[in-house]
């Protein structure tokens, strides 16, 4: 019997909040558009602090990035309940509201996206004349620090629209979108670095490395700073379907195996080691997908549990 | 050009503020009859929610939804401290509580949800996207997004709109009017908040020693949130209710979460700095 | 008691709910534990079917420790009138009263009778039907009294006697209420009765629908004249009606055995072969009802008009004769044994809503045809192809007509509620399509009929060619559709009664005659249309809390009967707190915020005329102005068919042997012993719970009208039946569990809801269960399941023929039919 002498002293074992009404658009979105906040984040690194064969080889994150950015906004669109009226985002400019402010960044950031990338093929020579002496317009300088920035908030603010609600998991800890920023900047260094495997100089490959390598452990550490912050909150976390995507996805994909693969791979030849180097950035981007979706989903799942949202609102 | 953008984005100059009004739902008074919830349906024409016996007492509605601004709760009580009875079986008539500070209209990215003139908090049916942010944002659970392919408005949000129509013709809002035992008291908010205090201290002395009042401005539960323009006054703690001891307001935990964000991004872009950087 | 006033009348309890408010103690009596009980101060236990032990106990414990109201009942009752000598009470005899046939389970109440000079007037009238028509002999109007209560044969010696051994242990004992409990309710209701204050009793169908429902209510009344509760403010017994205007329903009325005004019909075995026949042996000369001569004949005129005359007997012989028992369910008994043709069901669903609903089916099937008249296509107007046995449609005969009929706001009319208050309201918009008002209907079903035998030369046939049948409007209404509808103020209008010769209307029934020159169609309702419709009238009265402006309450807008009992016997008020009407000596007439009821200018010290007839018989404290001694009846001298006093007797089907008599059931009740109806003995281990029935807000009655609604079916959407946990877990059953519910009559298949609000109660030394099974679905509608009526037996109570579906036997299994 479901009484009203259940564990918690709430109301039989109703929710108290609504589940979230999200489809897998929204954590899609969330990974690609992290990943590509932080492929231009990386790309504009390079090209801003690195050497020339550092340039050369991180060119290509900035079409990784375009690319990344462009499903975003279908994406979003889709899972609008009305997606005909999704120009209604930009109606106001409402700050305080992560999504209005998310749609703005995205509305800024896939034009310098993509406009990014155009200044890149055509200093690949990739462009018919016409549109290069356009392109020829971008400051580039200016496009990546700008870039730069709405890559980074892109990767995070999706942490922040989803911790701004009063669903326990993602509202109990302070640190879900520290972990999406990271896992952003992350999975992007790692597009990036999969995309330089095979051209760049060793070195351009180390430094590719070790932002990884950084990324992956902060991320580490942000994970588990989150679930322990979480409570009970991340019971759906800890059991059930989503806990195996996960531990073992997320985590054990994301994080532990590309070290660990990174770490093989310095022992092997150096073919090995830019093939288990890629291997390692593949997880990335797969652990970054794991984390997006299983966070999201067990969020939805906390949504019902009664106890922690009497936890989160004490 | 401004125009243009107005005329698309249907933007709109609000009417002129009138009294703030509100509900003082008093679950000491409630029969649990449930003509709230008919007549809230049958005034906005919701549809009913499928028909499944809960095994929850006489709640076959469960919670609020798009599709159910008023809900009757049923909670059965064995046994009960200081009361009379051996036996409790309490009801109250769950609503959207119109929070001064409005989780769900802070949230909404569209501008759909409003202040009214009236200071209720509305969803306008013609500017909602659908974008479900303000679903999870309610600490309450109130508002909720219809399916997108069902037969009543599809894809945007919907609750309890005060009556926003009924309210702009100077009528008392549905429910309010069908309650025969006078538990939800429709009116001007400051003079609700008095009578509750009044009723309160009423109960008190009766020996109703577990009364108390849920969402008044002093309150702990309005220290985020505000006080709840519609406010409830409760025969248990607000749990038993299914109601926050302290409802979250979403905005205030944004800062703190953005920085840490901020800290991470800054970090990342230095480290990636520092790498590409280094020469050697 | 005996009702769920919270779940059954919300709007109306707000009443109690602001009297709470206002310090009042709300007591709710009840096997179950409601949302009614939920708004009680207390909530008070009790088994389904012992009612009059626990009324009895309250009299006993009122009498035993004098708390009633001496003045009171020595003045307004008939407590000090002696008794025949030849009286037995049921005391002394286990729980029979002189006057039993065994034979034919009937009572002759010569022997009820109270002692004095014989009585000039004729038989009792009451016997021809249940409806006691009030007041007649073998009441008189002259009896022996003795004002000191002490004679052993008067009436207050007898009662005390018939319930001293209804104590607080003995209702312990058979209802399975707590002692503690018992006795908190009669110190409450003790405290608060009297001079300065009083109590008022609420009851329904919990208390109605049992084999002695009528003796239930009958110990109320006894309770409350102890009390000095009756004919006061705030006092009284309240009947919480039913159907919408089920009040109405009974006045006009659509009952077998009463012409309109509860004038008992005509009977062909009583011998009232001609007018005078009938109206001697009705017409009794104490009381108001001496008055039943011009209530009759003015009917006959209404109805006759100008065919009716001296010469015919006002059109007498066209009214058919009772021959028996045609109640709802005798009628159903003989249809399924074939013996009915034809079957006209207006707004009734009783293929789902009347007891043994399995019996109902296989009745209609019997018929060669059946008008359903409703809204809704019913389980009634289905029988024939959705019922749960799964018929063939091929195999049945009957041919099913379905006419459909305007709902309430599609026409005009009245509503009269359970105050008596007769509401006028307006047609809003046209009925769609071919439905048609159920007044046009009868119109224009008449019409045709008129028309069809208007060649004829058949004398029994005179009556129906006579009938006026004239309600069409002066003008159409040019806002319908619809444009030969009667007109209901028409009909209002001849309800209201007018004088024969010009046709202006009577102000009141008070200028009612015998002669023929006044007609009129309810005399009761008398003054509601005197020149305009007064059930109109929406006037709020600031001063005058009863607001006598709105509507209009009959009998001549009284808003609380027998009023005169508010004042003292020398008409002064009780105290100032419960002043109501009361005599104005300057004035010389009696006052107060409503009408009095009471000859106007009566003064209190008024001696009774020995030799006058009707309320000239009285004396000026005699408030009980219907009734042959004008006193209130603590002991029925006649009116009632199952005894003078109530006795607590066992439901038809009871886990226990009666506790306080020999007699185990009430030896009146009309069973149906029949094959298809068995009932299963006492103690039956087969069937070892009681049942009971009921409502829920969300549904109404055999849900034909709510489960078509999605709003009111979401909200209960399926046949449940509420057990307690120590049932269930007796039983192995969960919350929602799907379980079988059986009796002797059916088996019906539904979900559990397992709940600390039913509660096994220890009666007789033993643990009694309660399964609650609320009687909402069927099989039609948006949300179906099975009915609870399948399990009801096929019973009547001897006064009312009402069945006995509040207390029955029953079992439950977990698990589903086959
Ligand atoms: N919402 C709603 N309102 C209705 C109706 C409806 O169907 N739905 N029906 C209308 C009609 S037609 C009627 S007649 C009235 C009826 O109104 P009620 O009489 O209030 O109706 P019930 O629910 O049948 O029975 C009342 C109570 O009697 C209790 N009871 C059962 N057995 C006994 C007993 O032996 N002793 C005592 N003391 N109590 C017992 C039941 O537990 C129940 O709580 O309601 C009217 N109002
Ligand atoms: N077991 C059990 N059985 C019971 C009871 C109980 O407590 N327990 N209660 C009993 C009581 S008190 C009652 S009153 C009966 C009720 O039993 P029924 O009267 O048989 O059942 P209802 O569902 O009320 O049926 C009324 C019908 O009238 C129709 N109707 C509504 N308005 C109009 C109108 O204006 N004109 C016409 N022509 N039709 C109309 C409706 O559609 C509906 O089909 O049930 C009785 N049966
Ligand atoms: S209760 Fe929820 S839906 Fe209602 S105003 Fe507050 S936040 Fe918005
Ligand atoms: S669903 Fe509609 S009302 Fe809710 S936040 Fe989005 S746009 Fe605003
Ligand atoms: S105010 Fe209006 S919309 Fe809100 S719950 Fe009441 S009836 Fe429904
Ligand atoms: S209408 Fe009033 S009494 Fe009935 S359930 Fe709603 S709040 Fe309670
Ligand atoms: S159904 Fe009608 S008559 Fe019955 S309580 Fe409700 S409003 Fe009154
Ligand atoms: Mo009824």
């Amino acid at each position: 019997m479901r009484a009203s002498e259940a564990s918690s002293g709430g109301y039989y074992d109703y929710p108290v909040i609504r589940r979230p009404v999200w489809t897998w658009e929204v954590p899609v979105y969330f990974w690609l558009g992290g990943m590509a906040g932080g492929a231009y984040l990386t790309a504009s690194a390079a090209g801003l602090f690195g050497d020339a064969d550092d340039r050369r080889a991180t060119g290509p994150g900035f079409y990784l990035a375009a690319a990344a950015a462009l499903p975003c906004a279908p994406l979003l669109i889709a899972d609008l309940g009305r997606p005909e009226r999704f120009h209604h985002m930009l109606r106001v400019f409402k700050p305080l509201s992560p999504m209005n402010l998310g749609a703005w960044t995205l509305a800024g950031f896939t034009p310098l996206a993509i406009g990014r990338a155009a200044s890149q093929a055509d200093g690949e020579g990739r462009l018919p004349t016409l549109l290069s002496s356009l392109t020829r317009l971008i400051p580039r300088g200016l496009l990546d620090v700008a870039g730069s920035l709405f890559g980074l908030v892109l990767a995070g603010y999706t942490g922040v629209l989803l911790a701004a609600t009063n669903v326990p998991l993602w509202a109990k800890s302070k640190l879900l979108p520290a972990v999406f920023t990271a896992s952003g900047v992350s999975s992007g260094a790692a597009a990036v670095s999969w995309a330089a495997r095979r051209q760049a100089t060793r070195r351009t490959l180390k430094k590719l490395e070790a932002l990884e390598t950084a990324g992956s452990l902060g991320e580490l550490a942000l994970v588990a700073g989150f679930v322990a912050q979480s409570g009970r909150a991340a019971k759906p976390l800890r059991q059930g379907p989503y806990a195996l995507p996960f531990w073992l996805g997320a985590v054990g994909l994301g994080d532990i195996v590309p070290l660990f693969l990174r770490g093989l791979g310095r022992l092997g030849d150096e073919r090995t080691e830019r093939r288990l180097g890629g291997l390692a950035a593949l997880c990335t981007i797969a652990g970054s997908l794991a984390l997006r979706w299983s966070v999201f989903q067990a969020g939805k799942e906390s949504a019902g549990d009664q106890a922690a949202s009497f936890d989160l609102s004490r | 050009m401004i125009d243009a953008y107005k005329r698309v984005m249907n933007l709109e100059e609000p009417p002129a503020p009138r009294a703030t009004k509100g509900f003082f739902t008093d679950a000491s008074l409630c029969i649990g009859c449930k003509a709230c919830e008919v007549a809230c349906k049958q005034w906005n024409q919701l549809p009913a929610d499928g028909f499944a016996l809960t095994g929850t007492s006489y709640d076959n509605t469960g919670a609020l939804g798009a599709t159910t601004w008023r809900h009757v709760q049923f909670i059965e009580q064995a046994k009960a401290n200081g009361a009379r009875q051996e036996q409790r079986w309490l009801f109250l008539s769950d609503v959207c509580k119109h929070c001064a500070n409005a989780a769900c209209l802070e949230a909404c990215p569209t501008g759909a949800l409003i202040r009214t003139e009236f200071d209720t908090v509305y969803v306008q049916q013609d500017i909602c996207n659908g974008c479900g942010f303000c679903v999870p944002a309610c600490p309450f659970g109130v508002i909720d997004r219809a399916p997108k392919h069902g037969q009543f408005e599809p894809g945007t949000a919907h609750k309890c709109t005060l009556c926003y129509d009924r309210l702009k013709d100077d009528m008392t809002p549905a429910c309010a009017k069908s309650c025969p035992t006078a538990s939800i008291q429709f009116g001007d908010l400051g003079e609700l908040q008095q009578r509750a205090r009044r009723r309160l201290g009423e109960l008190h002395a009766r020996g109703e020693s577990e009364a108390r009042l849920y969402g008044m401005p002093d309150s702990a539960e309005a220290q985020d949130v505000g006080p709840l323009h519609a406010f409830f006054l409760l025969l248990d703690e607000p749990k038993a209710y299914n109601l926050p001891d302290l409802p979250r307001l979403p905005r205030k935990t944004m800062l703190e979460r953005y920085a840490w964000s901020g800290v991470v991004a800054l970090g990342a872009a230095l480290v990636s700095a520092l790498v590409f950087g280094r020469r050697g | 008691m005996g009702s769920n006033m919270a779940e059954n009348h919300p709007v109306g309890f707000r009443w109690p709910m602001k009297a709470k408010e206002r310090g009042a103690t709300l007591i709710h009596v009840d096997p179950r534990f409601s949302r009614t009980s939920a708004s009680a101060d207390l909530y008070v236990p009790i088994r389904s079917g012992s009612d009059i032990a626990f009324l009895g106990g309250l009299i006993n414990y009122v009498l035993s420790n004098d708390k009633f109201f001496r003045e009171y009942v020595i003045a307004y009752t008939n407590a000090s009138t002696i008794l025949r000598e030849d009286y037995v009470d049921a005391e002394d005899n286990g729980g029979i009263f002189s006057g039993f046939d065994p034979k034919s389970g009937t009572y002759d109440n010569s022997t009820w009778a109270y002692a004095g000079p014989e009585q000039e007037a004729k038989e009792d009238a009451a016997a021809h039907t249940g409806h006691a028509m009030e007041g007649t002999s073998p009441a008189k109007h002259e009896p022996d009294r003795d004002e000191t209560l002490e004679h052993s044969r008067c009436v207050f010696q007898v009662l005390k006697r018939h319930y001293a051994r209804y104590t607080p242990e003995m209702v312990e004992q058979t209802c399975g209420t707590p002692k503690d409990l018992f006795l908190q309710v009669a110190e409450v209701l003790t405290k608060n009765s009297g001079r300065e204050r009083t109590s008022a009793i609420c009851y329904a169908v919990g208390w109605t629908q049992q084999s002695y429902g009528a003796q239930i209510i009958r110990a109320a009344g006894i309770l409350q004249l102890l009390l000095g509760n009756m004919g006061r403010p705030g006092g009284g017994i309240l009947a919480l009606r039913g159907h919408a205007s089920i009040q109405g329903s009974t006045d006009v009325p659509t009952l077998f055995d009463l012409l309109p005004g509860y004038l008992p019909h005509p009977s062909a075995v009583k011998g009232d072969e001609t007018l005078e026949q009938y109206m001697e042996e009705t017409a009794v000369r104490g009381g108001y009802w001496s008055n039943f001569p011009k209530f009759m004949i003015s009917l006959l005129k209404a109805w006759y008009g100008d065919a009716a005359s001296q010469e015919n007997e006002f059109g007498y012989q066209w009214i058919p004769k009772l021959t028996g028992d045609h109640s709802h369910l005798s009628t159903t008994a003989a249809m399924a044994d074939g013996h009915v043709k034809g079957f006209i069901v207006f707004g009734q669903n009783p293929a789902n809503g009347s007891p043994h609903a399995g019996l109902q089916r296989k009745a209609l099937r019997q018929l060669d045809w059946l008008v359903a008249i409703d809204l809704y296509e019913t389980e009634t107007a289905a029988f024939w192809y959705g019922g749960p046995e799964g018929w063939n449609p091929a195999d049945i005969k009957t041919e099913v007509f379905i006419l459909p009929t305007a709902g309430p706001p599609e026409k005009d009319g009245t509503f009269t509620n359970t105050q008596r208050l007769l509401q006028y309201h307006d047609k809003a918009v046209d009925p769609p399509g071919d439905s048609r008002s159920d007044l046009w209907i009868v119109y224009h079903l008449g019409r045709r009929l008129k028309n069809l035998y208007r060649q004829s030369a058949n004398a029994r046939d005179e009556g129906l060619k006579s009938l006026t049948w004239d309600y069409l409007p002066e003008q159409v209404d040019p806002r319908w559709r619809i444009t030969d509808e009667p007109s209901a103020e028409k009909v209002l209008m001849e309800i209201n009664g007018y004088r024969s010769s010009d046709g202006t209307q009577l102000p009141d029934f008070e200028q009612l005659k015998a002669d023929g020159s006044t007609a009129c169609g309810v005399w009761i309702y008398s003054g509601v249309f005197p020149d305009k419709n007064m059930a109109r009238r929406r006037g709020r009265t600031p001063d005058n809390y009863v607001d006598p402006e709105w509507g209009f309450a009959w009998p001549g807008n009284r808003r609380i009967l027998y009023n005169r009992a508010s004042a003292d016997p020398a008409g002064k008020p009780w105290s100032e707190r419960k002043k109501y009407v009361y005599w104005d000596a300057t004035a010389r007439k009696w006052t107060g915020p409503d009408v009095p009821d009471f000859p106007l200018k009566k003064a209190p010290n008024t001696q009774p005329k020995p030799d006058g007839t009707g309320v000239e018989l009285h004396s000026g404290s005699d408030p009980f102005t219907l009734k042959a001694d004008g006193r209130g009846w603590l002991f029925a001298p006649s009116g009632l068919k199952d005894g003078p006093l109530p006795t607590h007797y066992e439901p038809l089907e009871s886990p226990i042997k009666n506790p306080l008599y020999a007699r185990q059931d009430s030896p009146a009740v009309k069973r149906f012993p029949r094959p298809d109806n068995p009932i299963s003995p006492t103690g039956d281990p087969n069937y070892p719970y009681v049942a009971t029935t009921y409502r829920v807000t969300e549904q109404y009655t055999s849900g034909a009208m709510s489960r078509w609604s999605g709003w009111l079916s979401e909200l209960m959407p399926e046949m449940f039946a509420e057990i307690s946990p120590e049932l269930a877990l007796a039983r192995g059953i969960k919350n929602l569990d799907w379980i079988v519910v059986s009796s002797p009559r059916a088996r019906i298949e539904c979900r559990a809801l397992v709940t600390r609000r039913m509660r096994p109660l220890r009666v007789a030394g033993k643990l009694v269960h309660i399964v609650g099974l609320p009687y909402h679905w069927g099989y039609k509608g948006l949300v179906k399941g099975a009915m609870a009526n399948d399990l009801v037996q096929l019973s009547e109570e001897p006064n009312v023929y009402i069945q006995e579906d509040k207390a029955f036997s029953c079992n439950v299994h977990r698990g589903r039919l086959k």
